[in-house]
C-alpha cells in the first residue's frame, strides 16, 4: 500500500517519458494509441492515489534525497489527489476521442508533436496540482504555457498562429507576475515551500506588509490572466476556438482548471486563513467572478460561432470558481471543486460535440445548425445534456455546483452572489437552449433536408456518451465525490 | 400511518423507460408508439386507483428518500392531495392519448409527440408524488423541458417563438423557487413538507427578512405556471401547440402543477400560521387575476385562445381557495382543481373536434356547426354550463365552497368578484353555443360530419366523468376532509 505513494510523481514522470519517446514512434496510429495507453495507465495510478488519500490521509513525499526545505516536496490532499484524478481522466477520454480526430484535423507531419505535447501538458498540470513547492510550481506552470501554445499552434495555418502568439504573450506577462510574486515571498520569509512560507508569513507579515500585499495582488493578475478571470479573459476566445477540438477541450477544461488550482494552492496555503482575512482579496475575487459570470454570458450571447460561444462560457463558469472561492467557507470551497470536475466534463463534451459537427458536417456558426439533430443524433443528444448541465438543471451535475455555491453563499450572508449566480444560470440558458432548439425543433434551410445520420466510429461516440451519463449520474447522486471533496474544505 | 410502496416508482419512471423501448420498436413496427403511450398511461392509471385506495384509509403512501448530497434527497410521498391530483392526471391522460391518436393522423414527426407526451404523464406523477421542495422543483422544471417539444410541434415561426416566451416564462419562475429553495433551506434547515408547515417559520427569520418576502419568491415562481395576471401571456402563445397538447398541458398538468406547487408551499412549508399575516395583500392579486382574466377572454376571436383566457381566470379561482387559508376556502380550491380540469379539457377537445374536421379556428366561422357535430356541440354547451356553475353542476359546488371561505376569511367583497366572474363567464361562453346552434351555417360548414369515433368516444367519457363530479362532489370533499385537520 506504501507504494501508493510514490504515485504522484510517477504519474508525472509517465507523462513525460511518454511525450520524450513519441517522436521515436514511426506509425501515427500507434502514436495516438501510445498517447491513450499512458493517459490510461496516468488515469489508474491517480484512481489509487484517491483511493490512498481516502484511507490513509494526506502524506507528503520527497522527490529527491533531500528533505522538505532544502529539496522538492509533494504534499498530496484531497483538492490534490481529486484534481490528479479529473485531469488524468478527462484526459484519457479526450486522448480516446483523439483516435479518430487528430488525424483529421492536424496535418500529418505535425501528429506526433502534437501527442508528444498532449502528453506534456498533461504531466505538467499534473505536476502544478502535485507540488509542494512554490518554484517548482513555477516550473510546471511555464511548462504548460509552453505545451498549451503547442498544442493550438499544431494547427499550422495563419488563425491558429496567430491566435497562439496573442496567447503566448499574454501567457508570459502572467508567468512574469506569478514569478515576481514567488520572489517577493521568497525574499521575505527564506522560503519555497509551501508550508514553510506560510509558516514564516505568519510570523513577518507585519514587518513587511507591503511586500504581502504586492505578492498577492501579482498572484491574482499572474493566475487571473491565465485561467481567463474576468476582465483578463480577452486572450482565450482566440486561443480556445481556433484550436483544434481535442486541444480546445483540453484547454478549455483542464488548462483553465490547472491554473485555478494553483491558484487556490497558493491562497489556501501560502496565505491561509488568516493572511486571507487581512488582505482584500476576497471581495476582488467576488467582483470579479460576478462580473465574469453576468458579463461572460452577454458576451457568449452575441457570438454566432459555435465555439467561440463554447470559449465565453468557459469565462463564464470559470467566474462561478473564483465566485466560490471568495465566499470563503466550507460550503462554497465545496462547490468550487465540484465546479471544477463538472467544467471539465461538461466543457470537454461540448467542444468535442462542437468538434463532430465542424468535421461531418462542415458547420461552425449556430445558425446553421437547423435540423442537424436528426442528421447528427448522438452529438446533438450529448450536447444536449451538457447544454442543461451548464444551465444547471436538476439532475445534471451543473445543478450541483450551482447548489453550493448558492447555498455557500447564503452561509456567508451574502444573497447578492445567489443572485447573480441565478440570473446567470438564466443567461446561460439564453445562449445555450437556442443551440439545442434549432438542432432539433427548426426546419433545415434549403438544400439541407435529405442527409443520412452519420455513423460516428466508436471511439469518437463512446468517450462522449461516457461524459454525458457521468453528468447525469453526478446530478443524481453526487454524494461519493462530495463526501470526499468535502475533505478538502475541512481547512475552513 | 405510513405505508412503504415501492409500485409508485412506476408512474414516475414507466413513461421514460417506455420511451426508450418506445424509440427501438417504433423503427421495426408501425403505430408501435401508440401501444406504449396508451399502455404506460392505463398501467399509471391502475397504480394511481390503488394508491388512492389506501391513502383513503388514512394511509401515507411513500418510499424511502434517495440521498443525493448532504442537503438535499429525493423523496416520493403520496398524501391526500397529491393522491388526488395524480389520480385526476392520469385518468385524463387516457381519454386524451385515445384523442390523440385521432388528432395526430396524418400529422408529421408522431414518434416524438407521443414520446414526450408520455414522459409529461411521468413528470407530472412526480410532482404530485413529491414528499419535499427540491423533488418538486426537479420535476417542476422537467416538465419545461419536456413540454417544450409538444408546444413547438408545428416548428413554424409561430411555434417556434410561442415556445421561447414559454421557455423564458418558466425558467424564470423556476430561478425564483430555487432562491426561494435554498433561503428557505437556510432558514429551516429542512425542505421537506410538514402538514401545517416549517415550524421555523412561525419564528424570527435569519437576516431579518420578513416571512412574506419570502413567500413573494414562491407566489411569484409558482405564479409563472398558474398563469397568474400579469404573468400570464405564455399561456394565449401556447396555444399553437396541437390541441390534445393544448387541453391537457394547458388545462390539466402544466398549469395545475403550478396551482398544486402553490398549495404545497402555503400549507406545506410556509403553513397556514405564517400566511394569514398577509394572505389579504395576495387574495387581492388573485382576484384581480381572475376578473382581468375573464375579461380579456371575451375580446378573444379565436376560440382556442378564449379558452385559454378563461384558463387564467378559473386558476385564480383555485389560488384564491388556496390563498384565503381556511378549511372551506381550500375545499373550494382543491375542488376546483378537478372540477375546472374535467370542463376545461372537455372545452378544448371539443375545440380540437371543430379544428379536425373543418381546420376552423376562429369563432365567428362556427356558425351552424352544431346542427352538422350536434354531440360535439352538445357536449360544449353542457361544459359551459358547469364552467359557469350553474347547479347543480360541479362548477357550482366548488364555487359554493370558495364563497363559503371568502366569507369566513371575512372578505364579503370576494363573492361579488366570484359572481361578477360568473356572469363574464356566461358572457365568453354562451354566445359560442349561440353561434353553434342558432345561426345559418354557410355552405362550407353544411358539408361537415361529427368527429371520428376515436376522437368522440373520449370526449363523451369525458363529459360523463364531468357530470359525475358534480353528482359525487361530497365524496371528493369527504376524501379531502381527511387530511384537514393536518394541514390546518
Amino acid at each position: 500500500m506504501e507504494t501508493v505513494r510514490n504515485f504522484p510523481v510517477l504519474i508525472i514522470y509517465i507523462f513525460f517519458i511518454g511525450s520524450f519517446i513519441q517522436p521515436l514512434v514511426r506509425n501515427v496510429r500507434i502514436s495516438l494509441l501510445l498517447t491513450v495507453a499512458i493517459s490510461a495507465v496516468s488515469s489508474a495510478a491517480s484512481a489509487a492515489v484517491v483511493y490512498y488519500v481516502r484511507t490513509n490521509g494526506d502524506f507528503l513525499f520527497d522527490v529527491a534525497p533531500w528533505s522538505a526545505p532544502w529539496g522538492i516536496e509533494l504534499s498530496i490532499g484531497t483538492l490534490e489527489a481529486f484534481v490528479i484524478a479529473v485531469i488524468c481522466s478527462v484526459g484519457t477520454l479526450i486522448s480516446i476521442y483523439g483516435i479518430g480526430m487528430v488525424e483529421k484535423e492536424i496535418p500529418a507531419r505535425n501528429i506526433k508533436i502534437y501527442n508528444a505535447l498532449f502528453l506534456a501538458l498533461l504531466g505538467s498540470m499534473t505536476g502544478i496540482a502535485a507540488t509542494g513547492d512554490i518554484f517548482n510550481m513555477y516550473v510546471f506552470i511555464e511548462i504548460t504555457s509552453i505545451t498549451a501554445c503547442g498544442i493550438i499552434s499544431v494547427k499550422d495555418d495563419k488563425k491558429s498562429i496567430e491566435a497562439t502568439v496573442k496567447y503566448l504573450v499574454y501567457s508570459s506577462l502572467a508567468s512574469g507576475c506569478i514569478l515576481l510574486a514567488i520572489a517577493l515571498l521568497y525574499g521575505i520569509t527564506g522560503n519555497l515551500n509551501i508550508r514553510y512560507i506560510h509558516h514564516h508569513l505568519t510570523e513577518v507579515m507585519y514587518l513587511y506588509p507591503r511586500n504581502v500585499l504586492l505578492a498577492s495582488c501579482l498572484i491574482i493578475v499572474g493566475f487571473g490572466l491565465k485561467a481567463a478571470m474576468f476582465p483578463l479573459h480577452f486572450w482565450l476566445p482566440d486561443a480556445h476556438s481556433s484550436a483544434p477540438t481535442t486541444s480546445s477541450a483540453v484547454l478549455s477544461a483542464l488548462v483553465l482548471k490547472a491554473y485555478s488550482v494553483g491558484l487556490i494552492k497558493i491562497l489556501t496555503g501560502v496565505f491561509g486563513i488568516v493572511v486571507m482575512s487581512l488582505l482584500p482579496l476576497k471581495t476582488i475575487l467576488m467582483y470579479l467572478g460576478s462580473g465574469a459570470v453576468l458579463i461572460g454570458s452577454l458576451l457568449a450571447m452575441t457570438q454566432s460561432r459555435i465555439k467561440r460561444m463554447l470559449a465565453y462560457s468557459s469565462v463564464v463558469q470559470m467566474g462561478y470558481i473564483f465566485l466560490a472561492l471568495s465566499l470563503f467557507n466550507r460550503t462554497g470551497f465545496t462547490g468550487a471543486l465540484f465546479q471544477i470536475l463538472n467544467h471539465a466534463l461538461t466543457k470537454t463534451l461540448l467542444f468535442l460535440s462542437a468538434g463532430n459537427i465542424k468535421y461531418y458536417t462542415g458547420k461552425e456558426s449556430i445558425e446553421q445548425l437547423k435540423g442537424i439533430g436528426y442528421r447528427m443524433p448522438v452529438t446533438m443528444a450529448v450536447f444536449s445534456v451538457g447544454a442543461l448541465s451548464m444551465v444547471g438543471l436538476p439532475m445534471t451535475s451543473g445543478f450541483n455546483s450551482k447548489w453550493y455555491i448558492g447555498y455557500g453563499a447564503i452561509e456567508a450572508g451574502k444573497i447578492g452572489v445567489l443572485i447573480v449566480i441565478v440570473i446567470s444560470s438564466l443567461l446561460n440558458a439564453a445562449y445555450y437552449l437556442p443551440v439545442v432548439v434549432s438542432a432539433f425543433f427548426r426546419r433545415p434551410s434549403p438544400g439541407d433536408e435529405i442527409q443520412q445520420p452519420v455513423n460516428l466510429p466508436w471511439f469518437t461516440s463512446v468517450p462522449m456518451i461516457v461524459m454525458a451519463v457521468l453528468i447525469i449520474v453526478l446530478g443524481l447522486y453526487p454524494d461519493p465525490v462530495i463526501n470526499f471533496i468535502s475533505g478538502a474544505a475541512k481547512i475552513f | 400511518m405510513e405505508k412503504t410502496m415501492w409500485l409508485i416508482y412506476l408512474p414516475v419512471l414507466l413513461p421514460v423507460l417506455g420511451l426508450v423501448l418506445m424509440i427501438r420498436a417504433s423503427k421495426k413496427y408501425i403505430l408501435m408508439e401508440r401501444v406504449f403511450s396508451i399502455t404506460s398511461a392505463v398501467l399509471v392509471f391502475i397504480i394511481n386507483v390503488g394508491v388512492i385506495y389506501w391513502v383513503s384509509k388514512g394511509y401515507t403512501v411513500s418510499v424511502p428518500p434517495l440521498k443525493v448530497n448532504n442537503f438535499l434527497q429525493i423523496h416520493f410521498q403520496v398524501d391526500r392531495l397529491g393522491a388526488l391530483f395524480a389520480f385526476l392526471a392520469s385518468l385524463m391522460w387516457i381519454f386524451v392519448t385515445v384523442y390523440s391518436f385521432g388528432y395526430m393522423r396524418g400529422h408529421a414527426k408522431q414518434l416524438r409527440y407521443f414520446a414526450f407526451f408520455t414522459v409529461c404523464l411521468g413528470i407530472t406523477m412526480g410532482i404530485a408524488y413529491s414528499a419535499n421542495l427540491f423533488t418538486l422543483y426537479i420535476f417542476y422544471e422537467l416538465l419545461t423541458v419536456a413540454t417544450y417539444p409538444l408546444v413547438v410541434h408545428k416548428e413554424d415561426k409561430k411555434a417556434l417563438d410561442a415556445g421561447k416566451k414559454y421557455l423564458i416564462y418558466s425558467f424564470s419562475g423556476a430561478a425564483l423557487i430555487l432562491i426561494g429553495m435554498i433561503l428557505v433551506y437556510a432558514s429551516t434547515g429542512t425542505l421537506d413538507f410538514v402538514p401545517g408547515g416549517g415550524t421555523a417559520f412561525r419564528g424570527a427569520l435569519p437576516m431579518g427578512v420578513p416571512v412574506a418576502a419570502y413567500f413573494v419568491l414562491f407566489f411569484v415562481g409558482f405564479g409563472v405556471k398558474s398563469a397568474l395576471v400579469p404573468l400570464h401571456s405564455w399561456l394565449p402563445a401556447a396555444m399553437v401547440a396541437p390541441t390534445p397538447v393544448s387541453a391537457l398541458l394547458h388545462a390539466v398538468a402544466v398549469v395545475k402543477a403550478g396551482v398544486f406547487s402553490m398549495t404545497r408551499a402555503v400549507y406545506y412549508v410556509f403553513g397556514p400560521e405564517a400566511i394569514k399575516g398577509f394572505n389579504a395583500y395576495f387574495v387581492y392579486i388573485v382576484a384581480f387575476s381572475i376578473l382581468f382574466g375573464s375579461v380579456l377572454a371575451i375580446g378573444q376571436t379565436n376560440l382556442k385562445r378564449r379558452l385559454a383566457y378563461s384558463t387564467i381566470s378559473q386558476l385564480g379561482y383555485v389560488l384564491l381557495g388556496v390563498l384565503l387559508v381556511n378549511s372551506r376556502g381550500y375545499t373550494g380550491g382543491v375542488l376546483h382543481i378537478v372540477n375546472h380540469g374535467l370542463i376545461k379539457i372537455v372545452l378544448f377537445l371539443c375545440a380540437g373536434a371543430i379544428i379536425t374536421r373543418t381546420g376552423k379556428t376562429e369563432i365567428n366561422q362556427l356558425k351552424g356547426i352544431g346542427k352538422q357535430m350536434p354531440v360535439t356541440m352538445g357536449i360544449f354547451a353542457l361544459a359551459s354550463v358547469c364552467l359557469v356553475g350553474i347547479p347543480p353542476t360541479n362548477g357550482f359546488v366548488s364555487k359554493w365552497y370558495l364563497s363559503l371561505g371568502s366569507l369566513d376569511a371575512g372578505q364579503p367583497l370576494l363573492v361579488a368578484v366570484l359572481l361578477l366572474s360568473a356572469l363574464l363567464t356566461a358572457a365568453y361562453l354562451f354566445p359560442i353555443v349561440g353561434i353553434a346552434f342558432f345561426t345559418k351555417g354557410d355552405r362550407e360548414i353544411q358539408g361537415v360530419e361529427e368527429a371520428p369515433r376515436s376522437m368522440l368516444y373520449p370526449l363523451v367519457a369525458l363529459a360523463f366523468l364531468m357530470l359525475a363530479s358534480g353528482a359525487f362532489a361530497d365524496r371528493i370533499i369527504d376524501f379531502l376532509a381527511g387530511g384537514l385537520e393536518e394541514a390546518f
